[in-house]
C-alpha cells in the first residue's frame, strides 16, 4: 500500500513538473525552479488525522488548603506514571494556512496504588500552519472543549480542557503528512461545594501523527 | 424554511447530550485526590481473598516466657491465623484436619474458635464442627456433630457466637438438589448450641461432648421451619437472632431472642448486619430488601430488643456496623464531638461494594442520627487514602476493632487494617492498609 502511494506521489511530482514546464517554459538563462508545493492547500480541503503517544502527567496545582490540615494550597506532583494518549481529528482547511478540526482523545495513566485514571477530551481544534519548505509544516495549535475523566470505579467528571501545542511535519506527498506533536494538557477542575477538590491538571503529550489529505 | 426545525432539532440533541453527561458527573475531584495521596502498602494475601470476620481469642499463653495472642480469619479453604503483637506481620495458614477441604462457617468464644468444616467425597457431602485452640495446638472435632447427605439431600452449618465469652449458636440448614448451597434448595434449618461457658468439654477418650443440644422448643421449631439465621447479637443483657426466609426476603424475616421468641412484629423484611453497639447502647440492622428502591437502617436503644425500632431509609444496603464512637478516630478528634458508627456496605456486584459509610451517632436520639454518603464527609480516617485504595470499591461484611486496631474484611479485596487511635497527639487522620 505504501509502495502505492509513494509511485502515485513520485508521479504526480514528476508530471507536475512536466506540466509547468510546458506551460511556461523557463527562460534559458534562469536555472529551473520547481514551483509545486506538496503541503500547498486551500478553502475546502479536508484531512483526517490518527495520533499516538506518550502522555506525561506535569504537576496538580491546588487552589485551597484542605480541610484536614494536611495538605496546603500549592503545587504538587501528579503522583501519576507516564502513560499513553491517541487521538482522531477530522479537520477544514480555511485558507492555505488555517484549519479547524474536532478531535477526539483519549489518554490513561496508573497513579502510585495503580488505579487508573482515563481523560477522554473532546474538543475544537483550530491550526495554524507554516510552510517553511514545500514539504515541511510547523503546526500551531490550540484545542477547547470538554474532557471527560473517570478514576477508579465511581469517580466520574467532565471539566473544561484547553490543549495548546506545536508540531513538526514532513509532507511525504499531496495526501500523507507525519509529523511529531508536543501539546500541552490543561485541566481545570472545580466544585462548588468543595473547595479543595478545586484543582488545575497540567499534562503534556509527545505523539506522532499520520495526517490523509483529500 | 426546513432547516429551522433542523437545527433547533440538533441544538436539542446536543443541549440533551450535555445534560446527560454532567448529569453523570460523581465523585471526587480526582486531580487533587490523587495529588495528595499517598502509596498503600500492597496486601501480602491472596489477590481476590474474601476473608470472614477476624476474630481473636483469649489464646495468651507463653512459650520459654514468650506470649502470643492471635488474630484469626477464614477465606474458602484456609484458616489464617496473625500474631497481634506482629501488626504489620504476615498471615500464615494453619493446616485444616485431614481430608476436610472448606469451612463453611466460624466464630470465636472464651479460649476457643469454633469452624464448620465440610469435605465431598464419591457424592457425598459431609459437614462437622471442630474446634480450635493455640492450647491444644489444633483441631478437635466436636463428637455428635457429623452430618452427612447427598446431592438430593444435605445440610450446611452457621456458626455464631454473639457473646465472645458465651456460648455458640449453631444453624443446621436443609438443603435439597445438587451441592450448590444456595437459597433455593433451602428447606428449612434447626438450632443447636455448645457449652454455656464457650468451653468445649471432652470425655476421657477425649472426643465426646454431651453439651451439643438441639433447641427443641416449639417457638424456634416454627421460627425455622422455613427460615435460617442471618446474623446474632449480644447485648449483656440479652441474644437476638435476624432470622430469614431466603424465599421471601420481603415478607418473611424476623427477630427472634434466644428462645426462638419473636421479638419485635411489624418488621417483616428480613435483615441483617444485626449488631450491638457496645458504648452506644443499642441495636443496629438493615433490610436486606428493598422498599421504594430504598433499605431500611432500624435502631433501638433497649438492650432486649423490645419496644421501638427506629427507622430512616438509606439508598445503600448495609450489612455490618462497628461502634468506633471510644477510638480517638470515631470519637470526633476532627469533627467537633462527632461519634462514628461505621456502616459496611453491602456488594453491588460479585466483589464489588462502596466501601463502607459513616453514620453521626451523636445524638442520644437514633431518629437524629445521620448517615453519611458522602465520602468527602467522612471524618474517621484520611480521606484520599481511603479514595486511593480498594476499599471503597469493596463489599464489606464485617468489621472487628482489636485494641486500636480496626479490621474491615471485604469480598474479593482482602483485609483493611487501620489503627483508630494513630494520631493521638498528631493532627493526621488515620489511614488504611491492605493486610
Amino acid at each position: 500500500m505504501l509502495k502505492k502511494y509513494i509511485l502515485i506521489a513520485a508521479s504526480l511530482l514528476m508530471l507536475t513538473q512536466g506540466f509547468l514546464s510546458a506551460q511556461e517554459g523557463p527562460p534559458q538563462d534562469v536555472p529551473s525552479v520547481p514551483q509545486f508545493r506538496t503541503n500547498s492547500r486551500s478553502l475546502g480541503d479536508k484531512s483526517f488525522a490518527i495520533t499516538a503517544g506518550l502522555y506525561l502527567p506535569l504537576f496538580t496545582v491546588l487552589f485551597h488548603d484542605w480541610p484536614s490540615g494536611e495538605h496546603d494550597a500549592g503545587v504538587y506532583p501528579p503522583k501519576l506514571s507516564p502513560g499513553g494518549t491517541g487521538a482522531l481529528t477530522f479537520s477544514f482547511y480555511l485558507s492555505p494556512n488555517l484549519k479547524l478540526g474536532i478531535q477526539l482523545a483519549g489518554a490513561f495513566s496508573a497513579d502510585i496504588n495503580r488505579n487508573f485514571l482515563y481523560v477522554v477530551p473532546v474538543t475544537i481544534k483550530g491550526s495554524w500552519e507554516f510552510h517553511p519548505g514545500p514539504r515541511f509544516s510547523i503546526p500551531i495549535h490550540l484545542a477547547a472543549g470538554i474532557s471527560m475523566n473517570t478514576w477508579k470505579t465511581d469517580n466520574f467528571r467532565v471539566d473544561m480542557i484547553l490543549r495548546p501545542g506545536f508540531g513538526f511535519y514532513f509532507d511525504w506527498s499531496l495526501e500523507w503528512s507525519f509529523g511529531i506533536d508536543f501539546t500541552y494538557w490543561f485541566i481545570p477542575q472545580t466544585s462548588l461545594e468543595k473547595p479543595h477538590e478545586r484543582s488545575i491538571g497540567n499534562f503534556m503529550d509527545i505523539s506522532l501523527t499520520a495526517e490523509y489529505h483529500f | 424554511m426546513e432547516r429551522f426545525p433542523k437545527a433547533r432539532c440538533i441544538i436539542l440533541l446536543l443541549f440533551s447530550a450535555a445534560t446527560a453527561v454532567l448529569g453523570a458527573c460523581k465523585g471526587v475531584g480526582m486531580f487533587a485526590f490523587i495529588a495528595v495521596s499517598d502509596p498503600i502498602d500492597e496486601s501480602r494475601l491472596a489477590k481476590g481473598t474474601s476473608a470472614s470476620k477476624v476474630v481473636q481469642i483469649n489464646n495468651e499463653f507463653g512459650i520459654n516466657g514468650y506470649t502470643t495472642k492471635y488474630i484469626y480469619f477464614s477465606s474458602g479453604s484456609a484458616l489464617y491465623r496473625k500474631n497481634m503483637a506482629e501488626k504489620s506481620g504476615v498471615w500464615s495458614t494453619v493446616p485444616l484436619p485431614s481430608g476436610w477441604t472448606n469451612i463453611q462457617s466460624m466464630a470465636a468464644s472464651n479460649d476457643q474458635l469454633l469452624l464448620a468444616l465440610a469435605k465431598e467425597s464419591g457424592g457425598i457431602l459431609s459437614v462437622g464442627l471442630f474446634y480450635y485452640s493455640e492450647k491444644d495446638s489444633g483441631f478437635r472435632q466436636v463428637r455428635g456433630t457429623l452430618f452427612t447427605g447427598s446431592k438430593s439431600k444435605y445440610r450446611t452449618l452457621r456458626v455464631f457466637a454473639p457473646n465472645p465469652g458465651g456460648p455458640f449458636y449453631v444453624n443446621v440448614l436443609r438443603h435439597k438438589g445438587g451441592f450448590r448451597q444456595n437459597d433455593a434448595e433451602f428447606s428449612g434449618s434447626e438450632m443447636y448450641t455448645l457449652p454455656g461457658d464457650g468451653k468445649i468439654t471432652l470425655d476421657s477418650s477425649g472426643k465426646k461432648t454431651k453439651e451439643w443440644k438441639k433447641k427443641t422448643g416449639e417457638e424456634w421449631k416454627k421460627v425455622l421451619e422455613k427460615r435460617y439465621v442471618l446474623a446474632a447479637a449480644w447485648s449483656e443483657e440479652a441474644t437476638l437472632f435476624s432470622t430469614v426466609n431466603p424465599k421471601n426476603i420481603s415478607n418473611d424475616g424476623g427477630l427472634v431472642d434466644s428462645n426462638g421468641t419473636t421479638v419485635v412484629t411489624d418488621i417483616k423484611r428480613a435483615v441483617s448486619g444485626l449488631t450491638w453497639l457496645p458504648n452506644v447502647k443499642a441495636f443496629i440492622m438493615c433490610t436486606t430488601a428493598a422498599s421504594g428502591g430504598n433499605y431500611t437502617v432500624y435502631v433501638n436503644k433497649k438492650a432486649d430488643g423490645t419496644g421501638k425500632w427506629t427507622a430512616k431509609n438509606v439508598s445503600s444496603r448495609f450489612e455490618s456496623f462497628l461502634d468506633i464512637t471510644q477510638t480517638e478516630g470515631g470519637g470526633g478528634k476532627f469533627d467537633g464531638s462527632t461519634k462514628l458508627v461505621l456502616a459496611g456496605t453491602h456488594s453491588v456486584g460479585p466483589t464489588q461494594g462502596t466501601g463502607y459509610m459513616e453514620i453521626d451517632v451523636n445524638s442520644d436520639d437514633p431518629v437524629k442520627w445521620t448517615i453519611r454518603t458522602d465520602r468527602g464527609s467522612f471524618t474517621f480516617a484520611d480521606t484520599t487514602n481511603y479514595e486511593s485504595g480498594e476499599l471503597v470499591q469493596s463489599s464489606v461484611p464485617s468489621f472487628s476493632l482489636f485494641e486500636d486496631y480496626v479490621y474491615a474484611s471485604t469480598r474479593g479485596k482482602g483485609i483493611w487494617r487501620i489503627n483508630a487511635n494513630a494520631y493521638k497527639g498528631t493532627s493526621s487522620r488515620p489511614k488504611w492498609s491492605s493486610e
